[in-house]
């Protein structure tokens, strides 16, 4: 099975939970962030002004540009479908960012460090979700096996 | 070695279940329980930074003591010892020569300790506690026990089929009772929702009617959609004959209500209020979210009155899935622990503006005004103590110039907070506040009336103790030995008694829950004077105020001083809320302040555009009281006459004691003026200003 993840901003109430979960997840400095909440309008949606939130994330995309561009492979993708950095192998040379359609590779400029999403492997491991999908209020980030979110995804309009 | 601790969440006033992960005794992660029924595992942004606010290096981490002048950042570590005996000594001779009135005690928005503070000026004999009880909570608490006997919650348990948000955005900040992710769950599953609001927030912007109304108008509104209600007969006749005291009078100013003149001072057109009012009154059952912007303006009590009508004109009062009165507690009540019987009669009389806002006086809160003329002209009596726990009204009460002269005149005052905050820095003692991962507590010992759940301490830094035990170690000092029972454990389970159950059974409990029972009218009627819901309020009319809701225009308006309009031409509302603060905490937390790393005005773009501001200027915002300086957002989801800051803001990283308390401090620009509170509450109006906005200076120079 191949894991996706989807954001219906429809629901997304723009309280920025998924943002500090992925810090605490991943002990992030301030600076990088590996999904992003940013308000988009207000807006004419179906005849009636609604003020929505866009959510930029790591699509972990197949083939993958940052895996590609990458010169010291340091990003690969697992078989799970899951886009992985391996610090130890990255100098944060920002080549993986050239292509990045969502500019979710992050950077820490003090540190000379690389972050991206790994849709927190780590807890995958242990049976859980990843951070920002237990942590949303409002349930808007979904994650599963690709197949079915990607159809769940196909469904959203506006 | 790793583990994971269950504990209840106090970012705000509480209620989310969370996981706790130590290793090696050092918290690592706080994340939601997804078991907790509450939250279900959601959890908002300021409870996920809290091992941030637990390990923040500038927490106070030990007892101090002014060093240098009043407010001039030089302190000297004492021991809690010495602490505790010079407050006791200096309350002592203040008792001795003031009486205890002349010491005021403080909390901000609570969390969890108000019965041990009332407990302790209780029985100390000060009637004087300066809350934020006079505009936030406190007022929907006292009205709707006068109307119809309890504060009620909208009931998401049961599953509302329609939702009025009012003055409310639950969804990204704390509800009092209740957490967003609730009412999020029931609009997924299709409930209808109204927005009053005059921000488009999310909820205003998918609400199935959003009612953008002018600033302040609320009870005219409520009025109007109950006109619509009446005169439709949408009304359950049913409850309004058996429960309903006054209904003929009620009628009569209901009618005074026409939509005609509900659009002229709402703004609203009348068209949108008759669709809410029936969406409201024709879908069963339905629920009123509120929030406490109805409560900060001249209309607070009569906004109250006017929303717990519609509840009990629509049959939705006490009903599954409406607004429920809950559930008496089968624990001790705070109001019980506080032992406000034991305050002696002659003390009450002399509460600060007691006699002024009755309603007010009735649950023992006071507006804060009183205290500071006090401390600055000695009338009625003189305040030479004030004792704040877990509060910064330097920066969240209305005037704050007056509040920081005030502050730095009285004789003494002591402070408990996590941080040197711009009040702590004008203190003579400091003592080191517990985080809610630091103690041993009862949680929700209030606001979640049905939840009881218990928080157990995982680490100690430095030596912060519990507001609890501050409480109690004074008390202690001051004659009140025999009353709090040895311990903060002797206390906790003296609150857990009539349960059955000791602390040490209940900290091993995940929540105890009480159960909900639904028409508690129907055998015990309504706990008023006249035992039903009082749309004519009887105790209102024997205090010798209005019995009914009206509206009263506010005193500093466009209506009201229109010769005010050329100069401050648009109206300020304050305290819209950010999801990554609450009030005026977290500006030092990194991830937080990281996401809102300035101070927000809104403003529509044409304005804007008008004025020559641009999008993330630094503007000035000025009020006949005096000018803050906030970063403008353009955004249309404002009427273009309305401009909306934000509130709270003071600048832990200027490391000043001062801390820039007026750089972008909005009270800087409300007023304090007695004309503009409620007449029985005593509520201050921090939602209806005039303004003016021009770009700073500073950008000036830059061009």
């Amino acid at each position: 099975m191949k894991y996706a993840i989807f954001v219906d901003t429809r629901d997304c109430v723009g309280c920025y939970a998924c943002e500090v979960a992925c810090k605490q997840e991943h002990n992030l400095p301030v600076g990088p962030r590996l999904i992003r909440v940013g308000s988009n309008g207000p807006r004419l949606i179906e005849g009636k002004l609604q003020l929505r939130y866009e959510v930029e994330h790591c699509r972990h995309c197949a083939p993958a540009r940052c895996v590609e561009h990458c010169p010291k492979g340091a990003i690969t993708t697992r078989p799970d479908g899951i886009t992985v950095i391996s610090p130890e192998l990255c100098d944060a040379c920002k080549l993986c960012a050239k292509d990045c359609t969502f500019g979710m590779m992050q950077f820490d400029e003090i540190k000379k460090a690389a972050y991206k999403c790994d849709l927190c492997v780590e807890r995958l491991d242990q049976g859980l979700k990843p951070a920002c999908v237990a942590a949303c209020p409002s349930r808007c980030i979904y994650f599963g096996d690709k197949k079915e979110i990607s159809r769940k995804a196909g469904r959203k309009k506006n | 070695m790793e583990q994971v601790i269950k504990s209840n969440c106090r970012v705000c006033h509480g209620g989310c279940g969370v996981l706790v992960h130590v290793k090696d005794g050092v918290i690592t992660k706080v994340e939601g329980n997804p078991d907790f029924p509450t939250n279900y595992g959601a959890i908002c942004s300021k409870g996920l930074a809290v091992p941030q606010l637990v390990y923040h290096p500038d927490r106070v981490k030990y007892p101090l003591k002014r060093a240098g002048a009043k407010g001039e950042g030089k302190w000297q570590r004492i021991s809690w010892d010495e602490a505790l005996d010079i407050i006791a000594e200096k309350y002592k001779a203040i008792v001795k020569e003031y009486g205890p009135e002349a010491i005021v005690l403080g909390y901000g928005t609570g969390r969890n300790y108000e019965g041990f503070l009332y407990r302790f000026a209780n029985l100390l004999g000060t009637p004087n506690v300066l809350t934020a009880g006079h505009m936030c909570y406190g007022p929907r608490i006292a009205t709707s026990g006068i109307t119809c006997g309890k504060l009620t919650l909208c009931d998401y348990e049961n599953k509302p089929k329609c939702v009025m948000v009012w003055g409310n955005n639950v969804v990204i900040s704390n509800g009092d009772e209740y957490t967003g992710e609730n009412l999020s769950y029931v609009l997924a599953r299709g409930a209808k929702l109204i927005v009053v609001d005059p921000r488009l927030t999310y909820l205003a912007g998918r609400a199935d009617v959003w009612l953008q109304l002018r600033p302040g108008t609320d009870v005219a509104l409520a009025l109007g959609m109950a006109n619509v209600i009446i005169n439709e007969e949408l009304y359950d006749r049913q409850f309004v004959k058996s429960y309903v005291h006054g209904w003929d009078d009620f009628v009569k100013r209901v009618q005074e209500f026409p939509l005609k003149r509900v659009e002229e001072i709402t703004w609203i057109p009348a068209d949108k209020i008759v669709k809410a009012a029936r969406l409201y009154a024709q879908t069963k059952p339905a629920g009123i979210q509120w929030g406490c912007a109805i409560e900060q303006n001249i209309n607070c009590t009569d906004s109250v009155r006017a929303l717990v009508a519609l509840m009990a004109i629509t049959g939705n009062l006490d009903v599954p899935g409406g607004n429920v009165i809950p559930a008496s507690a089968p624990w001790l009540p705070v109001s019980k622990f506080a032992m406000h019987r034991e305050l002696p009669a002659e003390q009450r009389a002399k509460r600060l503006g007691g006699s002024t806002f009755k309603l007010a006086d009735r649950i023992a809160v006071i507006t804060p005004k009183g205290v500071w003329d006090a401390i600055l002209t000695g009338k009625p009596y003189p305040v030479k103590a004030v004792q704040l726990h877990g509060t910064n009204p330097v920066i969240t009460r209305d005037n704050s110039n007056e509040v920081y002269r005030a502050l730095r005149q009285v004789e003494f005052m002591v402070v408990a907070d996590f941080f040197l905050t711009p009040t702590a820095e004008l203190a003579d003692i400091i003592l080191p506040a517990a985080t809610f991962l630091e103690m041993e507590d009862i949680g929700d010992y209030w606001k979640r009336q049905n939840y009881l759940y218990p928080r157990t301490k995982i680490v100690q830094i430095g030596e912060c103790r519990s507001d609890h035990e501050m409480f109690m170690e004074l008390g202690k000092r001051l004659g009140q030995e025999a009353y709090w029972h040895g311990t903060v454990e002797g206390n906790l389970d003296f609150i857990l008694e009539p349960l059955g159950l000791s602390w040490q059974e209940f900290r091993r409990l995940e929540y105890y829950k009480v159960n909900q029972k639904y028409r508690k009218y129907k055998t015990e009627g309504f706990a008023t004077p006249t035992g039903k819901v009082e749309l004519s309020s009887t105790m209102m009319e024997k205090w010798g105020y209005d019995p009914l809701p009206d509206y009263h225009e506010t005193p500093e308006s466009p209506i009201s001083t229109p010769e005010m309009v050329e100069k401050y031409p648009y109206i300020l509302i304050t305290g819209a809320r950010s999801p990554v603060f609450f009030a005026s905490e977290h500006r030092m937390i990194p991830w937080l302040r990281e996401l809102n790393p300035d101070p927000i005005v809104e403003i529509h773009p044409e304005v804007a555009s008008k004025l020559g501001i641009k999008d993330g200027q630094w503007i000035y915002i000025e009020s006949p009281r005096g000018r803050i300086k906030q970063r403008a957002k353009l955004t249309a989801t404002l009427d273009p006459r309305v401009v909306a800051a934000q509130f709270g803001w003071w600048f832990p990283e200027k490391r000043t004691p001062d801390h820039g308390w007026n750089d972008s401090n909005i009270n800087i620009l409300t007023s304090n003026d007695p004309q503009g509170y409620d007449a029985a509450m005593g509520a201050t109006n921090l939602r209806v200003l005039m303004c003016r906005i021009y770009p700073s200076e500073q950008e000036e120079q830059k061009k």
